[in-house]
């Protein structure tokens, strides 16, 4: 009778991951605002549906309370994260949030399968992680020094790298990582992000040859310091990152070509010189000739990956406990075996979503070093899914890196909570900006407007304009029972004092005027909709032409 | 006005800069949408293999709850492998006629072999109707594996097996207008019902009792390669009728002296005396004067030597080697099916399948459909012309002189039969010359317009005397077409 159920179950858990994965890439389109979040509302009850399946029929397999405790869990970390981003960052992208926890999701839900102990501990360190991370966006406005800070960022990265890699030698052959409190931190994942930000510092103003140069020795020490610890799937992300931000700052495909070509030199002394290399090539060629030996954890995940075909095994139904390290490098392979390859392909949509939504922020970004940052951090995401899909299904030699936000290890799901939620606040100051650019041009436009009133002044009284003429008026305008000022929220503070309600930076964020209809009125992209919308005008106008006389 | 075109510098800036995030998105795309690619591709060609491959253990837990499929003959009824429950609830494997099927067939056991192991994903897979799925679902029982249809024929193989008896060889038949497979039968063979008892006496056994010989095993084809030559002939002259050779009984060339059988001298030959006569030196003189030697190796390319074979079972390369450089003394004897030339049974047998056919080979198939238990699903596998070889007009040419190897040849122990059958006869000599080695080989087919066969036996070192291949061949014509009345 389970066994029934289980065979329901996947096609229905196939089909929400279908509609899901549509709606991502709807709101990718949609530009209309109430659609998007409409969609991304339903997207919400699509996840929790996602997680009351998978883990009703986890726990009426395998009878076991536990199962209901983390789809509790799970359930409440969804709808607590969700509330909270609507409370405190109500400008953060949510479509990058639903994507993050829909993935979260998944690999909260097969590591359950694989092992609930270490879906417990995988869960905490997300929700711990998630916590924190919410400090992130605040310390980004805040902190506008984090610029600045580039070889800060250069000499903490080689430091890290350098000092495990010294360590592991010592110590004979242990990872590059440390264990606290019964979690391993691995530094390659935490010097990812500061690998980043020491490039977008240091391309953000110059790019010329001789920047790209100091950027490129920087990046090889990182590089070169990985090879070296054998670990060849970190040195790949971080130099494909390195190829990207290149690109994208000097816009130049000359270096992407040297770039390569160094690669692919890199790549010919790293196999004449590397066993290990050699080895993984050699398995990746034919893993059968030596199946028992350094072909067996391959050949074990393409069984896996193909064990459940199109529609997968069945949650509870298949083998992924044949596959070694299953809940590590081969989680893919444990999904593809019990979701099925048409879930996978949906999954790696989504991954890909993900990457073109953060392409698509660091677009908008103003300024080159967040931009340079976002896409940096972007890429490094990207491509760490494609080596970890590509090696699990043989499409590529297998580099031994995890699937991020789905595989289990503490300090990778941490990094990359942490590099979303830096893409979050880069997101939400982006919007800011947007709300001081209005503000700007609004200057502009109404000193022009004074000089032409003092023009008009002197000819009219011959005397300069008095800039405390205006306070008469002021309080009439802003009167409570002034029409305007009840139907437009943002004139609600009358309180305050005028001009001060444009200087400080985090009023913007206070009032949240930032919808795109907002912005075409601001901008005047929309003019002269009603009477009404040509009164908030004229109201406006004059608003800021006292705050500037008062000034 | 100044504000304006200020804006707009800043707008085509923008775009600069935005335009190598655009190129960034769409190679990432690319890169996505490859990798989505590739587990397509994984998916519909790759998966049946590595589900198939004998190490693959998670076979073995379907297993538990999948009731094996039965491996039947062509007439769809028949079983040559099937489960069984005895009292105890234990699952055995079954397989009727014991050694008859045994390379073919296989067993299940280790790994398995044969059919067991290359259509075990096919076997350990239900397509009964879903009803019947729950139901055993509800009872808590197995689920009934589909049930292998094969194109093989129980008294054909038997007929087989009896010519072979006390001999080691081979024997292959396929249908010539479908390349259906309906023997193959390599001798020594073994009980599968009882290879777990004797596996330790059969892994020390050192006759290859587990080679499938129709399909691995590799022999100098002997005379029967003249076949291929003479195509090389007709491609580089495009007919026989010019052709005349005085056999005196040796042929030398650069100091090698190649002779016929017994040293027998022909005499004077046309073409199609010197396929009948299976004369070695109108072949080695046709060889080293009148035919270049690639286009001859490029014959035997096109036959599917040195080209992997695909098929239900695995099968080896046959392997041809010739070029500029090599020697007369090689090529007279690459002319005749010796030197380097090494040719599986099957292989040979394709190569009489492509005379027969008009030129076109078929794929050999050993399956001819999938069915589930209760009968409702079938998979049929589609006839599939593998290589276009010839012309008619060639095959026509071919057939002819493989006649006249019947009709007054060296297969003219064939000649009483009631029905057209061509053929060609081979002894290829094997081991040391010295000994006089000889293994007996025959192919050829029948021409009847009603379902033709091909036919390919070998037999081990039987290469001296009367031909034992050609007797082996007449069994199986004399079965499949009864005795001639």
């Amino acid at each position: 009778m389970v066994s029934i159920v289980i065979q329901i179950s996947k096609y229905l858990l196939l089909a929400l991951m279908i509609f899901f994965t549509l709606e991502t890439f709807m709101v990718l389109r949609r530009r209309d605002e109430e659609a998007r979040r409409r969609i991304m509302r339903k997207q919400i009850g699509l996840m929790v549906l996602f997680n009351i399946v998978c883990y009703l029929v986890m726990y009426l397999k395998a009878a076991d309370p536990l199962m209901l405790i983390m789809l509790l869990s799970v359930i409440g970390y969804i709808l607590i994260v969700q509330i909270l981003y609507r409370l405190i960052y109500q400008k953060a992208s949510l479509i990058l949030l639903n994507t993050m926890c829909m993935l979260l999701s998944v690999g909260l839900v097969i590591q359950t399968r694989l092992g609930v102990d270490n879906a417990r501990k995988q869960f905490i360190i997300v929700a711990a992680s998630t916590l924190i991370c919410f400090i992130i966006p605040v310390f980004i406005r805040r902190v506008r020094i984090v610029s600045r800070l580039s070889w800060l960022y250069a000499i903490v990265g080689i430091g890290l790298l350098a000092g495990v890699l010294v360590m592991g030698r010592v110590t004979y052959g242990a990872n590059l990582s440390i264990t606290i409190a019964g979690i391993s931190f691995q530094f390659s994942e935490f010097v990812k992000i500061t690998v980043v930000l020491f490039m977008a510092g240091m391309l953000q103003e110059r790019h010329d040859f001789h920047q790209v140069l100091i950027v490129t020795v920087i990046a090889a020490v990182h590089v070169g310091i990985l090879a070296l610890s054998a670990d060849l799937g970190a040195a790949l992300v971080y130099f494909v990152a390195y190829i990207v931000m290149v690109f994208v700052a000097t816009r130049n495909p000359g270096y992407v070509v040297l770039g390569l070509g160094g690669m692919a030199g890199a790549s010919v002394i790293a196999y004449k010189l590397f066993e290990h290399v050699r080895v993984r090539v050699a398995v990746w060629k034919d893993p059968f000739t030596d199946y028992e030996g350094t072909g067996y954890q391959i050949i074990q995940a393409l069984f896996g990956v193909c064990a459940g075909g199109w529609f997968g095994t069945g949650l509870m139904n298949g083998h992924p406990d044949m596959i070694p390290l299953a809940h590590q490098d081969f989680t893919f392979a444990a999904i593809c075996e019990e979701f099925g390859i048409a879930f996978a392909i949906c999954l790696i949509l989504l991954c890909m979503g993900m990457y073109l939504l953060i392409v698509n922020i660091s677009m908008k970004l103003d300024k080159p070093f967040y931009r340079l940052a976002a896409i940096g951090l972007g890429t490094e995401y990207a491509f760490q899914v494609f080596l970890t899909i590509g090696g699990t299904t043989k499409f590529i030699p297998m580099t031994g890196i995890t699937l991020p936000l789905i595989s289990y290890g503490g300090s990778s799901i941490m990094c990359t909570i942490i590099m979303i939620s830096i893409i979050q606040g880069l997101y939400i100051m982006r919007k800011d900006e947007d709300a001081e650019v209005e503000e700007r041009e609004r200057r502009q436009r109404a000193a022009y407007r004074r000089s032409m009133q003092e023009e008009y002044d002197r000819q009219q009284y011959g005397r300069p304009s008095d800039p405390h003429a205006g306070y008469p008026r002021r309080g009439a305008d802003n009167a409570p029972d002034s029409p305007y000022a009840e139907r437009n929220g943002r004139y609600r503070r009358t309180d305050m004092h005028p001009y001060q309600e444009y200087d400080s930076e985090e009023n913007s964020r206070r009032n949240g005027y930032s919808t795109e209809n907002d912005r075409d009125r601001a901008y005047g992209n929309a003019p002269e909709r009603n009477t009404d919308e040509l009164g908030k005008r004229i109201e406006q106008q004059t608003k800021e032409d006292l705050a500037f006389r008062n000034h | 006005m100044e504000n304006e075109s200020n804006s707009k510098q800043k707008k085509t800036s923008r775009s600069v800069i935005i335009r190598p995030y655009r190129i960034v998105s769409f190679l990432s795309l690319a890169v996505f949408l490859s990798l989505i690619g590739y587990m397509v591709y994984f998916q519909v060609v790759k998966s049946e293999e590595l589900l198939n491959s004998p190490v693959n253990k998670r076979q073995e837990a379907v297993a538990e709850e999948i009731q094996r499929g039965s491996i039947l003959a062509r007439d769809g009824v028949t079983e040559l492998a099937a489960t069984r429950w005895d009292e105890n609830g234990n699952e055995t494997r079954v397989y009727p006629y014991g050694s008859l099927f045994a390379q073919t067939v296989g067993y299940s056991a280790y790994g398995g072999s044969g059919l067991e192991a290359s259509k075990n994903a096919a076997l350990l897979q239900s397509n009964a109707s879903i009803m019947n799925q729950v139901q055993k679902e509800l009872y808590e029982e197995k689920k009934p594996g589909d049930n292998l249809v094969t194109t093989l024929d129980v008294s054909l193989q038997q007929a087989a097996a009896d010519a072979l008896t006390g001999q080691s060889g081979a024997v292959v038949v396929m249908d010539a207008d479908t390349g259906k497979v309906l023997v193959d039968y390599s001798s020594p063979a073994y009980d599968p019902n009882t290879v777990t008892e004797d596996w330790d006496y059969l892994t020390q056994n050192d006759n290859g009792i587990f080679l499938n010989r129709v399909m691995q095993g590799l022999y100098p084809p002997g005379s029967t390669f003249k076949v291929i030559t003479a195509l090389a002939y007709l491609r580089t002259y495009g007919t026989f009728d010019n052709f005349e050779y005085t056999c005196e009984g040796t042929h030398t060339e650069s100091d090698f002296t190649i002779h016929c059988y017994g040293y027998y001298a022909h005499g004077y030959e046309n073409f199609e005396s010197a396929v009948a006569n299976s004369c070695n030196c109108a072949f080695a003189y046709m060889a080293t004067h009148l035919i270049d030697k690639d286009v001859l190796r490029e014959t035997a390319e096109s036959f599917g030597f040195n080209a992997d074979l695909d098929t239900d079972l695995s099968a080896t390369t046959s392997e041809f080697h010739l070029d500029k450089n090599t020697p007369d003394q090689l090529t007279m004897q690459t002319a005749i099916g010796q030197g380097d030339t090494l040719a599986t049974p099957i292989q040979m047998c394709l190569v009489a399948d492509a005379v027969a056919n008009g030129g076109k080979m078929m794929r050999p198939m050993f399956v001819d459909r999938i069915v589930s238990a209760d009968g409702k699903y079938e998979n049929e596998a589609e006839p599939e012309v593998m290589r276009e070889v010839m012309n008619a007009s060639e095959a026509e040419n071919l057939q002819k002189v493989m006649k006249a190897v019947v009709q007054w040849g060296t297969a003219a122990d064939l000649a009483d039969l009631p029905y057209d059958i061509a053929g060609k006869t081979g002894t290829a000599e094997y081991g040391n010359i010295e000994d006089g080695t000889a293994h007996s080989w025959f192919i050829g087919f029948s021409n009847t317009g009603r379902e033709d066969i091909v036919i390919a036996v070998i037999i081990e070192g039987g290469g001296n005397g009367i031909a034992p291949a050609t007797q082996a061949a007449r069994t199986v014509f004399q079965t499949w077409f009864g005795n001639g009345q």
